[in-house]
């Protein structure tokens, strides 16, 4: 009977829309895999001689080992509430099959290991065991010392799905767990407190027969827990989402000028009523604070190049983010689109506005560099106008291309869906072009010319902008039979 | 002479099989249209064309006279549903419907008493209810889609299986609805249903499409109910021969 859900869970994996895509994506995510997989395995491999060569008066490693085991299994638990998805094999496909229960449950606990999070670790431990553990502890205790890790892992494991699936609506608490871990963090870094220290005493006995029973039992204990509640979820009315009482927020101005503005207000209200899309704003704000990396730096950064880079980044992060989808956030009623009474020059110009005004506010927030420098000035204004008069008619043309479907109740962390070679090749233009622009004055010692020139680009493109309305029309209207079939297709 | 709706020459190809083939068909404008046919014979697609949804491989729809493909103004004229994927899940019912009217530019008072005519087919579930339309229940969502249609006195209507989904009171409830629309306006209306009772009931002219092309057209008379019958169970077994044929 396992054996049958096997057979289910493979077909649902190769049969899904992940591998399904393109091969440009599946040869980038590919290669990324590959690159970090072997960076991180030659890493576990070698790091017996890393740890030595930090402690050169260790005579044993092992003891030094278990001072950083603290450090994983929190910074783990935190990652993995965050990021690690949790499997969900559909109980409902199996519930009026002849087939108990507790077997269904028991399969999507088991398979639930398979796992990212659990794989990596092995990294780290069984190298070590073998190349260490071994030697210092001798068989019995070298391999108790392996098991009593891997359980830990489980542990994490079985702890993080529990409380994922527990809360799966309070995301504050896993933002708490976060703030916490990271005050920790920061205590262990200021000197206050060592984690080194905490770690080593409550790992000193790695590798002990009494030890490796905590594990275990910790885990046996959440593997019951996790069991004893998806028995109690089991049917089907436990799953009907409390529907939340919607929003009644109204952009009472923009609704009051014709049928662009409320095609504003439509846009806005999609982006704040979305999970994908409000995690679209998170990382917005959060990126406008990367230009602290380069000004506060300015050894290191020095010139503007950088800074340029930064200032097109971030007056236009939420342009790139966001519009790089723009069509594809509305795919699920992209019939009625093509429908409704509106011309679609009219959807456009709406598109575009909300562009103009997203990186309006960013620009606004980058203003904040002047505290370093008043350049920031200069550069973000210079910045800002390209991103406005270029940029963002780069993004709508692009967005007629857009043919898959974006599923908007998903957080964007690790979410591929959509993505496609040509998101990437984009932002290249997006981002490369204004700084060689701006190179080819600076290279001449003229920095404040190019600055100049991003500028001018910016003015002259939002002087054509008729032509581009037209030519994204055009296009438009090329493309959207066979985009409207790729929307359907969900 | 040339209808409000007017197809010529109209084929769509998936994979070398053709789906739709419709050399000339034309809808008078005033009258109710009723579309019918089994599942695959190409409703929707047909639907899809007349909505410049998708691109037929020959011919072309018009619309009042204009040529959906090349002009959109046909869309300030024509209210459509076809199904979900016309509605704008996040919004509420009241923001969506206020979308609509808004493109028609009609004020607030005319959407009010608009919906005021409505009360009774949304039986308290739609308006005011601070929900968004993807949390409504399917039947809910349909009458959304349906009123959403009619917003701006089109002089087109198109809905694709209006009834499916529908609780029996509500079917009835929509089919006087559309009733006394073909009696108290002149607005010409395109309605495909696999119920025969509901599309008889209203509709003037009847065409079944088998297989992409038509294969009856039918004025509406009290005969008109047996007819369809007959011909949807004498379909049904001819494929039953068919396949005992092979």
């Amino acid at each position: 009977m396992y054996s049958l859900l096997w057979k289910h869970q493979w077909k649902n994996l190769v049969r899904s829309k992940y591998f399904s895509q393109g091969w440009g994506m599946k040869i980038l995510i590919g290669f990324l895999v590959l690159y970090f997989g072997l960076s991180f395995s030659l890493l576990g491999f070698f790091m017996p001689e890393l740890l030595q060569e930090s402690f050169p008066s260790a005579e044993v490693l092992v003891p030094i080992y278990a001072q950083f085991v603290l450090y994983y299994m929190l910074s783990d638990l935190a990652l993995r509430f965050f990021l690690q998805e949790l499997n969900v094999m559909s109980i409902q496909h199996y519930l009026l099959q002849a087939m108990p229960k507790s077997k269904v449950i028991n399969f999507l606990l088991g398979t639930s290991v398979f796992n990212l999070f659990n794989f990596f670790p092995l990294l780290f431990i069984v190298p070590f065991c073998f190349r260490v553990s071994v030697d210092e502890l001798g068989i019995t205790g070298g391999l108790l010392w392996m098991f009593s890790l891997l359980f830990f892992v489980f542990f994490n494991h079985f702890l993080a799905i529990y409380l994922k699936r527990v809360a799966a609506v309070k995301q504050w608490i896993f933002i708490v767990f976060a703030v916490v871990v990271a005050t920790l963090f920061a205590l262990n870094f200021a000197g206050w407190i060592s984690l080194n220290d905490w770690s080593a005493v409550l790992f000193a006995n790695l590798g002990q027969w009494w030890f490796f029973l905590i594990p275990v039992a910790l885990t046996t204990l959440l593997y019951l827990s996790n069991y004893s509640f998806l028995r109690k979820q089991a049917y089907i009315d436990q799953w009907r989402k409390e529907s939340k009482e919607a929003s009644t927020q109204e952009f009472g101005y923009l609704e009051s000028k014709g049928s662009i503005g409320v095609m504003i207000a439509n846009e806005l209200k999609l982006i704040l009523r979305n999970k994908r899309t409000k995690s679209v704003l998170v990382i917005t704000l959060l990126f406008s604070l990367y230009g602290l990396l380069f000004y506060t730096q300015p050894d290191m950064y020095d010139g503007m190049g950088w800074k340029v880079f930064v200032g097109i980044f971030m007056t236009g992060i939420f342009m790139i983010n966001y519009g790089q989808f723009m069509v594809g956030w509305e795919g699920s009623f992209f019939d009625g689109i093509l429908t409704r009474a509106y011309p679609m020059e009219a959807f456009f110009r709406a598109k575009f506005w909300l562009l103009v005004g997203s990186s309006l506010i960013t620009y606004i927030l980058s203003l904040g560099y002047m505290y370093f420098t008043i350049d920031a000035l200069w550069i973000n204004t210079a910045a800002f106008i390209y991103n406005v008069g270029v940029n963002s008619f780069v993004l709508l043309f692009a967005s007629t291309y857009q043919k898959k479907r974006i599923n908007l109740s998903k957080g964007s962390a690790f979410n591929y869906q959509g993505t496609s070679a040509v998101q990437f090749l984009v932002t290249i233009p997006l981002l490369v072009f204004p700084i060689l622009i701006y190179q080819a004055f600076n290279v001449f010692n003229k920095p404040y010319y190019g600055l100049l020139a991003l500028a001018v680009c910016g003015l002259l493109s939002l002087a054509f902008s008729k032509y581009w309305f037209r030519e994204i029309i055009k296009n438009f209207n090329e493309k959207k039979y066979r985009n409207a079939a790729g929307f359907r297709e969900g | 002479m040339e209808g409000i709706i007017s197809i010529n020459n109209l084929t769509k190809v998936y994979n070398s099989e053709t789906v739709l083939d419709i050399s000339s068909l034309e809808i008078e404008a005033g009258k109710s249209f009723g579309l019918v046919g089994n599942n695959g014979a190409g409703k929707t697609t047909l639907y899809r064309c007349i909505l410049d949804l998708i691109e037929p491989n020959t011919g072309s729809v018009t619309l009042n006279g204009v040529d959906v493909a090349k002009d959109e103004s046909w869309k300030h004229f024509t209210g459509s549903f076809i199904d979900e994927g016309f509605l704008i899940d996040y919004l509420t019912p009241d923001e969506y419907f206020g979308f609509i009217a808004k493109l028609h530019n009609w004020g607030k008072e005319e959407l009010a008493s608009f919906l005021a005519g409505y009360e009774d087919f949304f039986k308290g579930e739609i308006l005011s209810k601070k929900k968004y339309i993807r949390d409504l229940s399917k039947g809910n969502q349909k009458k959304v889609g349906i009123v959403g249609a009619l917003i701006g006195n089109p002089k087109i209507l198109i809905l694709d299986e209006p009834f499916a989904n529908l609780d029996p009171s509500t079917q009835y409830q929509l089919r006087d609805q559309l009733k006394k629309l073909d009696e108290e306006t002149d607005i010409t209306m395109l309605i495909s249903s696999h119920d025969l009772g509901h599309v008889t009931e209203f509709c003037q002219r009847i065409v079944i499409l088998d297989k992409g092309t038509i294969v009856k057209d039918i004025q509406t008379t009290s005969e008109t109910l047996r007819e369809l019958e007959n011909f949807f169970v004498k379909n049904g077994e001819e494929k039953v021969d068919e396949k005992e044929a092979l």
